[in-house]
């Protein structure tokens, strides 16, 4: 049995499912807009981990994968946890549905990130600003995994 | 089965991998707090002093410590947090070595005279740190006292 998601992430499937509705049919485009709007500023401007990868419809190990390769921005929480711009998570989630419905199950990172870094202002942005000068001292301060390293001994 | 995810801030992953060979357990204590680290096989106790509402002590083997604090989880889903503070030898005679001096001092505060009670740590409450406070902790780490140390030149062979 699934559990309920959180409510975040209902929120967040919310505008996505208007998101889509708007973008088919042009003539409720303009009422849907402001209603899209408005459901985006409850959500918080970035979103854990767990959360995004619920709504984009992948594991956290393969969010943590994306992260690794610079596909999916960060922002780091005062308590040093990651957190996924809230933008950025919606974005993937709506283009990878896209891809799910057109049939695509496999490499669906790959193409959505392509689009969204070459088309995507707020995407563009997001990158530029955690990606630019600033990655290293971002990167400095985070917590790490704990565990032992693989060479340690069973008595270490 | 691992209930919480087992953390530490990036400078003190050296002082982690560096216990390689040293037979201090740190495996076993890991292992442990990934499972419960209020569980009594942990034998974690509280510190006394000023970071006794925030930092709890485990005894590794060989004189090494291990210190920690916890964080709730962010959002549902999530599991808590262990977030290993610092590990490091007991050396009451060394002022610049000892594991509870040197935490003492990255957290700013005095490290208080022995005859501590070293109780259970999750006897009241688990132990508890404000996210800035964590945060000016990081800060620290990443000052000059976990960055290595440059060998001076000798005057007479210049090496």
């Amino acid at each position: 049995m699934s559990s309920i998601p959180a409510k975040n992430v209902r929120k967040a499937r919310s505008i996505i499912a208007l998101r889509r509705t708007a973008r088919r049919d042009g003539a409720v485009r303009a009422e849907l807009d402001p209603v899209i709007a408005e459901l985006r500023e409850d959500l918080d401007e970035t979103m854990s981990k767990t959360q995004a990868a619920e709504l984009i419809g992948i594991s956290v190990p393969t969010l943590d994968k994306w992260v690794g390769r610079r596909i999916v921005p960060v922002r780091k929480a005062p308590s040093g946890r990651p957190r996924i711009p809230r933008d950025t998570a919606l974005d993937l989630a709506e283009r990878v549905g896209d891809l799910r419905d057109r049939g695509q199950k496999r490499n669906l990172i790959v193409g959505v990130a392509d689009t969204l870094q070459r088309e995507d202002a707020t995407y563009q942005r997001e990158f530029h600003e955690l990606y630019g000068p600033g990655l290293a001292a971002l990167a400095e301060g985070d917590l790490v995994s704990a565990a032992p390293p693989e060479s340690f001994g069973t008595e270490d | 089965m691992t209930a919480y995810e087992v953390v530490t801030p990036r400078a003190v992953s050296p002082l982690i991998e560096g216990l390689q060979g040293k037979r201090a357990g740190y495996r076993e204590v890991y292992e442990k707090l990934q499972r419960d680290p209020c569980g009594h096989d942990v034998g974690a106790y509280r510190l006394s002093g000023p970071l006794e509402p925030k930092v709890c002590g485990v005894h590794l083997r060989r004189g090494y410590r291990l210190a920690f604090t916890m964080q709730s989880p962010e959002d549902e889903g999530e599991p808590p947090r262990v977030v290993v503070l610092y590990v490091g030898k007991r050396e009451p005679r060394s002022r610049e070595l000892d594991v509870w001096t040197v935490l003492h001092d990255l957290f700013g505060v005095e490290n208080p005279p022995d005859d501590h009670f070293k109780p259970h740590c999750c006897e009241t409450d688990v132990p508890d740190i404000a996210d800035a406070e964590l945060g000016a902790f990081l800060k620290e780490l990443r000052g000059p006292r976990l960055r290595p140390k440059r060998r001076r030149k000798s005057p007479r062979t210049g090496k």
